[in-house]
């Protein structure tokens, strides 16, 4: 049943999702181009770097605009399958809970990340192009070579491991964003029954200044603390451990995503009254 | 005739505008058609980059700085300007449209007379607050003396440090030295210490050193107007920032104990009591966050046997 769920929540959230992908794209190479046009106007009548300066304007204007439309996308499906009159026909389908939520959770997951993939896409071929119109492009790729070279004769094998665990983290973030908006919108459409979406943007605000003062507080002299002492280590050591303060983080964000799904589930189950 | 001298008027201050960038561009650097010579206004100190030049090793003069004929700018498309270490030569890299690079070397043996002779004329020194919310304090250069003396390993690693400088009648500060803001007392490293200890001033860093032999400030003036301008400095912190170094440690790694070490322990005895009272999916739930907070106990504990 949760492939049943998966399909319609993903075909609701990508209906109009893959058009905003393309025309973002297609801004961005025009940007792309504007700007290489711009960096060798030298060469160029300056009439034209109007328009150009305007369409690279236009090009971020469209890639920055395909993130929060796609949020829009992913949360709308959310609200509209489970707080307005929808719900009813939703929590009247014969599966659980459970399915319900990991079903949005799933293919919001999944959508973020192809949102997050296209607009690395994107900014790189804003990127490319005006780079490759110049000649520092024959540098950067020899530079960035021995960058990477560097870094695998430094670090050595743990490198992989830090890359594994850079993508998790990455995972966790994204899955806990996701939370923390179900979060949201659920605890608004309990509390309130008109202006739930303005309730639950609100609520999004204060908890996420809450929880980014908390990470500041963790973070910023805490571990630099832990970072005093792992310089006292001998390079051999040092990265190992360095890879299992990374690994207790990431099961410290497992431990808040859990909970906060928990919580979900939680007020779905017993709190939702769609009266 | 009135028409005429309005019109004469507006073209020599149309000239003016023109003439007075042009007439300033001109103290900067100039090529030879051929690119083999490069020269400096005599008679007056270059007002660019002239400082940076001698104390940042990796520094470019922009394209802008570098005065091409007309036939040059045809040709040419940027050109850069590095100085080696000892800042005695200048190298030029001059890149054409058609893609060709030309490197030249110029040697360059008037920097250090020239600098030496603004050093010389200068009375005053200044360091620069701004950024701490307290302004510039401006003193002489005579008050930077007293007894030197060897600055330890603990005063380095938590001393402030400030550039002292000196603004002269061209448009570039000359480094003077660091002031050291220890616990008790004020000491002056000079410019030649600096650069001896480290290839750029920029990458100064006290506490990256032993020891330090340094100028103890004795001038009473000048100590009281350090005073006063680290009390300042003080005053626009937060509360977070007045607290010192040794209480800012006790709080995050206390923090750290109680975000990483309590809490999980908490949540992992709660979850798995609720687990053991409720029922299917609720069960498998709050089983997964016990066992997620018992694996991040044991890294946590492992980490406090290696790092502690």
């Amino acid at each position: 049943m949760l492939g049943k769920l998966l399909k319609y929540d993903l075909k609701s959230m990508l209906k109009y999702w893959w058009i905003t992908a393309i025309s973002s794209l297609v801004l961005s190479a025009a940007g792309g181009a504007s700007l290489a046009y711009i960096i060798n106007s030298e060469d160029y009548p300056s009439a034209l770097i109007f328009p150009m300066v305007l369409l690279v304007f236009l090009a971020f204007l469209g890639m920055f605009g395909f993130i929060i439309l796609s949020t829009i996308f992913i949360f709308t499906r959310f609200y509209k399958n489970f707080f307005t009159d929808e719900g009813y026909l939703t929590f009247t389908l014969p599966v659980s809970r459970f399915a319900l939520l990991n079903s949005k959770l799933i293919s919001s997951v999944l959508v973020t990340t192809l949102t997050v993939f296209v607009f690395f896409v994107e900014l790189i071929v804003f990127i490319i192009i005006p780079v490759a119109s110049t000649n520092a492009w024959h540098s950067a790729l020899p530079e960035l070579s021995s960058l990477l070279s560097e870094l695998n004769l430094t670090v050595g094998p743990y490198i992989y491991v830090f890359v594994v665990e850079a993508l998790i983290a990455v995972l966790l973030s994204n899955v806990y964003s996701t939370l923390l908006f179900f979060f949201c919108i659920t605890f608004a459409a309990m509390i309130s029954k008109k202006a739930k979406v303005i309730i639950a943007i609100g609520i999004y605000y204060l908890a996420n200044s809450i929880t980014s003062t908390f990470s500041q507080l963790l973070f910023s002299t805490g571990l630099e603390n832990i970072a005093d002492r792992v310089m006292l280590l001998s390079d051999a050591s040092a990265f190992p451990v360095v890879a299992l303060i990374v690994l207790g983080i990431l099961l410290f964000m497992a431990i808040v995503c859990l909970a906060l799904y928990a919580l979900e589930y939680w007020m779905l189950d017993r709190k939702l009254n769609l009266n | 005739m009135k028409k005429i001298s309005a019109i004469l008027c507006s073209l020599i201050l149309i000239a003016f505008c023109f003439v007075c960038p042009v007439s300033a561009a001109t103290s900067f650097v100039t090529f030879a058609e051929d690119f083999q010579t490069l020269s400096f206004e005599d008679n007056t100190y270059i007002a660019c980059n002239l400082s940076e030049l001698i104390y940042d090793e990796s520094e470019e003069i922009s394209k802008q700085y570098v005065i091409l004929s007309d036939t040059q700018k045809e040709n040419v498309k940027s050109v850069s300007i590095t100085a080696n270490a000892d800042y005695s030569i200048l190298y030029a890299n001059i890149a054409y449209r058609n893609g060709s690079t030309l490197n030249v070397d110029f040697l360059r043996n008037d920097c250090y007379e020239k600098l030496d002779s603004i050093r010389q004329n200068t009375t005053h020194c200044e360091i620069d607050f701004s950024y701490s919310g307290v302004d510039v304090i401006s003193f002489t250069k005579s008050s930077l003396s007293g007894e030197y003396t060897t600055v330890t390993e603990d005063e380095l690693y938590w001393c402030d440090f400030y550039e002292v400088t000196s603004s002269c009648e061209y448009e570039f500060d000359l480094f003077y030295g660091y002031m050291l803001f220890c616990d008790d007392s004020y000491y002056f490293v000079d410019a030649e210490t600096v650069l001896q200890l480290c290839d750029s001033s920029w990458d100064f860093y006290p506490a990256d050193y032993d020891s330090l032999y340094a100028c103890k400030i004795s001038d009473e003036e000048l100590i009281e107007q350090l005073d006063t301008a680290m009390y300042d400095s003080y005053s626009s912190l937060t509360i977070t920032d007045m607290l010192d170094e040794a209480t800012t440690k006790k709080l995050s790694n206390g923090f750290l104990i109680v975000a990483f070490g309590i809490l999980p322990l908490a949540v992992m005895i709660a979850s798995f009591i609720i687990a053991m009272r409720a029922k299917s999916a609720y069960k498998k739930l709050f089983s997964a966050i016990g066992i997620t907070c018992a694996a991040e106990l044991t890294v946590f504990v492992i980490l406090l046997l290696i790092l502690v």
